[in-house]
């Protein structure tokens, strides 16, 4: 069988797995945008998001409409309490992005330890995950689930694109993002605007996390390995642009997956890492450059 | 207790090297070099493959301290020039590829599998704690001696302000090429000490939390301070050897989640009482 | 600041030296020094990753250990004492392993430590265990570099380099493959036995056709599954670290109508994961050591510990290899004394021990001798195949 005929299902494959990235990357990159900082505890918060809807879901029984939508409101207390009890006080000390960096990666580790100590050491599978469907395209297979994950991601990205271009409170995290003291003396009250972002990284957060526990399993550090490569594909994507980032999710995806038609693919990894050094060589500003970043 | 007391200090010893080069391209130079334990593991690995066929380890110290060094100057040649944010991403991208890279070139390093049987340098741990001490005392000593020279200075300068500093004549990229270098030096020499110090060597050296321990280290310290290096990795160090007696009586299975939680939320109490760290006298 | 660091290292010197005035002063006595029993109980140090991802073979592990702790002490302890252990976060890798040696041999005195369940922190300890002269005893580590690390290492889960042989072998010579795809997880057991299984086949004749591998966050295996395929083999052998990615990895090569021979080792072998996932691995061969989970001793501690934690065991051989090394030490303190070379000679001399895992006997080397047997998956039930 020549290599070109598994082309189609690595194309998918690797859809399947931009979707995620996107969705990780998206918040990543809102908070870097708006509130100038590399957020690594959003890959705490799909984790916790995970774990929420696994516990509403597997433990509690609920409805999967009724367990997300607590799924989601749990995450956005977590992302606020995050704000508040360490994001904040950092700020307000005048701490460097690189110590808030430093934070935030802690705080990841921290809520790897939580999950563990909650849920054990065992991986666990989401109980709507049984009801899954293989569809069978002849040149490529697709589950519903992962259909699900391009679905619901497409539909999440466009909700962003029409907050951030479409209503006020956009415009507001736009100018802040782009000189927070002007954005002062226009009278935007930059805490105020922080804490809406974080909302709405942790409604992307809680989202991201289902999917990504309905699509694999969840064990305690699955919010590692996620947000480092939503890093990757954001900083790829164009760093602090929102749709770069979903761009550059899907960019690495694919480069990942069809990266190793001729590669060994224990190097998966390695692409990816050799994607993000390549574009910060030639092209730092990533592929949606200084023309689409202010949005 | 003595026997534990020495093994507390060796690791300090090799900790104060590593922390101390990272405050060199850090603290001092402006340059924040998040991919530092890269440039460990390569140390450590450059010394374990040398030593394992067959050169003796004082070739292979120096050594392995020269091939991290060039790593870094390669590195440095062609990332430096990138501003700000650019350069710390980079940076942290490399602890990444590092990690790839130990596990899949298999013919290299064993991948997973790890290399056992690196030999001591010195087999009676409490000379090989003095041998560190004495390494450790000559690395502060030297890079103390950099930064108060006249290219310390102008790497301050140029952490303070670049452009003032290029308009003064200063070739700027090559001093930030330079520290980067003497840096990745060092963190290669505290792999190779490490390397023989513990005789076996895997991937897992390159693990996150090892590196949020070294920069928390740095962090706790302060930038651009060495004794606030130095007092840093002994904090931590403490820190970490007393977390392993506490907790004793709960639950086994959570033994291990608790230590670590609380070792984290130290950490972030530290962060966020003292952002700048003990002795910390810039922000970068 | 000059002051400062010089205060700082004059510190060090003073303390150090302290220490070794002190090591000098007891070693003219010579003789061992009596480890602390004032409250009458016998230490046992026990290292298993109990965070990060090694956890996941960790804290179950740790809970067969706890039971057969537990067992022996409400039947009164050994010789009267009670056994106390002291548990220490190894973490999977070489230097949180080397530093939990440290305390437990230097700091708690313990004369004997069960662990660590990875190869990286086994390896990572031995040199100091060995040089204190105190017996580790690992219940999973499989990496063949553990068989010379030490005099007081020992293991009683056998070495890749067994299994890897006995699966190329039966390959090349029962299944008549000439060619085979091997797809690994990128972890030290997985990785010792792609290794001998490579060296092995190529020894003997064979070709290997493909040679994937997946990193242990990885789920989506998939792209390796089409490579392997379309490499066309005769056979394919499977190594996950863990029963959920390899029921995963299977899933995922049903799902891409791959029709070949499938090997794997004992991983996916456990009774219950055969049971459930039965349609999944019909047909499956799959290699493992002489261990039966429905024997009356692993069923009873595999039982305790699906009623304590609520799940099925996810390795049962290693979690019954961790109970039986907590019932070999406590044997060896009753019978020899607490002591680490004397717990050492008793190990030595196991030939034939009846545990949870299967007939116990240890080599000259440490290491379990265990025979393998070959199994194949017939409509959720394991047929011997040799």
């Amino acid at each position: 069988m020549p290599l070109l005929d598994i082309l189609p299902q690595l194309i998918v494959n690797g859809l399947i797995a931009g979707s995620i990235y996107a969705l990780a990357a998206s918040g990543f990159s809102l908070i870097y945008y708006v509130v100038k900082f590399q957020y690594f505890s959003h890959g705490a918060i799909m984790s916790i998001g995970a774990y929420l809807f696994f516990t509403f879901m597997n433990l509690m029984g609920l409805n999967y409409i009724l367990a997300g939508i607590l799924t989601v409101i749990g995450c956005v207390i977590a992302t606020l309490l995050s704000n508040w009890l360490l994001y904040l006080p950092l700020r307000k000390r005048k701490a460097t992005p690189a110590i808030i960096l430093i934070a935030s990666i802690v705080l990841l580790i921290f809520s790897s330890s939580l999950m563990l100590a909650f849920f054990g050491s065992s991986t666990k599978a989401i109980s709507l995950a049984k009801h899954n469907k293989t569809f069978d395209f002849g040149i490529f297979t697709i589950t519903l689930v992962q259909t699900a994950i391009i679905v619901s991601a497409l539909i999440l990205f466009l909700f962003l694109w029409i907050i951030l271009k479409k209503t006020k409170l956009g415009k507001s995290m736009r100018a802040l993002a782009d000189n927070k003291d002007v954005a002062q003396v226009v009278g935007i009250n930059p805490e105020k605007i922080y804490n809406y972002t974080f909302i709405i990284a942790a409604v992307l957060g809680a989202f991201g996390g289902i999917l990504l526990g309905l699509e694999q399993n969840l064990y305690p550090r699955m919010g590692v390995p996620i947000i480092i490569k939503g890093f990757i594909s954001s900083v790829v994507g164009g760093l602090g642009s929102v749709p770069g980032s979903i761009i550059g999710g899907l960019f690495i995806g694919l480069a990942e997956n069809v990266g190793v038609l001729y590669l060994p693919t224990g190097y998966k990894d390695v692409i990816s890492f050799s994607v993000l050094l390549l574009f910060l060589l030639f092209r730092p500003q990533g592929i949606l450059g200084v023309k689409m970043r202010n949005v | 207790m003595y026997e534990y007391l020495i093994a507390v200090f060796a690791y300090i010893f090799i900790y104060i090297i590593l922390v101390v080069s990272l405050n060199l391209a850090f603290g001092f130079t402006g340059l924040v070099n998040l991919g530092h334990m890269a440039f460990f593991g390569v140390g450590a690995y450059a010394s374990a493959l040398l030593t394992l066929h067959g050169i003796p380890w004082y070739i292979a110290l120096p050594a392995s301290g020269l091939i991290a060094g060039s790593f870094g100057a390669v590195i440095a040649a062609i990332t430096v020039r990138l501003k700000g944010d650019y350069f710390q991403i980079v940076a942290l991208g490399l602890a990444f590829i590092a990690i790839a890279v130990s596990r899949n070139w298999i013919s290299l390093t064993r991948g997973a599998l790890g290399l056992p049987g690196i030999p001591d340098i010195i087999k009676n741990n409490f000379y090989y704690m003095l041998f560190l001490f004495a390494v450790a005392l000559l690395s502060v000593v030297f890079l103390y001696w950099l930064t108060n020279s006249e290219t310390g200075k102008i790497f301050q300068a140029i952490r303070d302000d670049e452009t003032a500093a290029a308009v003064l004549g200063k070739n700027t990229y090559l001093y930030k090429v330079l520290s980067i270098t003497i840096s990745t030096f060092f963190a290669g020499i505290a792999g190779s000490l490490f390397a023989h110090y513990i005789s076996f060597i895997d991937p897992t050296i390159f693990d996150l939390e090892f590196f949020v321990i070294i920069l928390a280290m740095l962090i706790v310290g302060g930038l651009a301070s060495i004794s606030g290096s130095i007092l840093g990795v002994t904090v931590i160090s403490l820190l970490l050897s007393a977390i392993s007696f506490v907790f004793t009586n709960i639950s086994p299975e959570l033994i291990g989640a608790m230590r670590q939680m609380l070792l984290m939320l130290i950490l972030l109490l530290i962060l966020i009482y003292r952002p700048r760290g003990m002795f910390g006298k810039v922000d970068v | 600041m000059k002051k400062t660091i010089l205060a700082i290292l004059t510190l060090f010197i003073l303390i150090m030296s302290a220490c070794q005035v002190q090591q000098q002063a007891q070693q003219p006595t010579g003789g061992e020094v009596k480890p602390a029993q004032a409250q009458g109980t016998y230490k046992i140090g026990v290292m298993y990753p109990l965070t990060g991802d090694g956890a996941a073979y960790g804290l179950p592990i740790q809970r067969t250990t706890k039971i057969a702790i537990d067992e022996i002490n409400a039947q009164g302890g050994v010789n009267g004492r009670k056994l106390e252990v002291i548990y220490e976060d190894s973490k999977c890798n070489p230097k949180d392993g080397n530093a939990a040696a440290q305390k437990l041999v230097n700091l708690d005195k313990v004369k004997v430590i069960i662990g660590g369940v990875c190869s990286g922190e086994t390896l990572g300890a031995a040199p100091i265990t060995e040089a204190a002269k105190v017996v580790l005893i690992s219940p999973s580590a499989t990496n063949p570099d553990i068989t010379n690390a030490g005099d007081f290492v020992f293991r009683l889960a056998p070495s890749d380099a067994f299994a890897g042989v006995v699966a190329s072998n039966y390959a090349f010579n029962d299944l008549k493959a000439k060619k085979a795809a091997v797809i690994s997880e990128t972890t030290d057991y997985a990785q010792g036995l792609r290794k001998v299984f490579k060296e092995n086949f190529a020894k003997l004749g064979g070709e290997i056709v493909a040679d994937e591998t997946f990193n242990p966050e990885d789920t989506d295996f998939r792209t390796q599954v089409t490579k392997a395929k379309a490499s066309n083999p005769d056979v394919i052998y499977l190594v996950p670290q863990t029963v959920p990615k390899g029921i995963l990895l299977v899933k995922q090569v049903k799902e891409a109508g791959v029709t070949k021979q499938l090997l794997t080792p004992e991983v996916l072998l456990g009774r219950n994961t055969i049971a459930e996932n039965a349609a999944d691995l019909e047909g499956l061969i799959g290699v493992e050591q002489k261990f039966d989970d429905k024997a009356p001793k692993a069923a009873a501690v595999l039982g305790k510990y699906k009623q304590q934690a609520n799940e099925e065991a996810p390795f049962p051989f290693y979690m019954s290899a961790a109970y039986d090394a907590v019932y070999l030490v406590s044997d060896a303190i009753a019978k020899n004394g607490y002591d680490g070379e004397k717990i050492r000679d008793y190990l030595y001399a196991v030939d034939g021990y009846e545990g949870a895992g299967g007939k116990v006997t240890i080599d000259g080397k440490g290491d379990v001798v265990m025979d393998f047997s070959v199994k194949q998956v017939k409509s959720g039930e394991l047929v011997i195949l040799k």
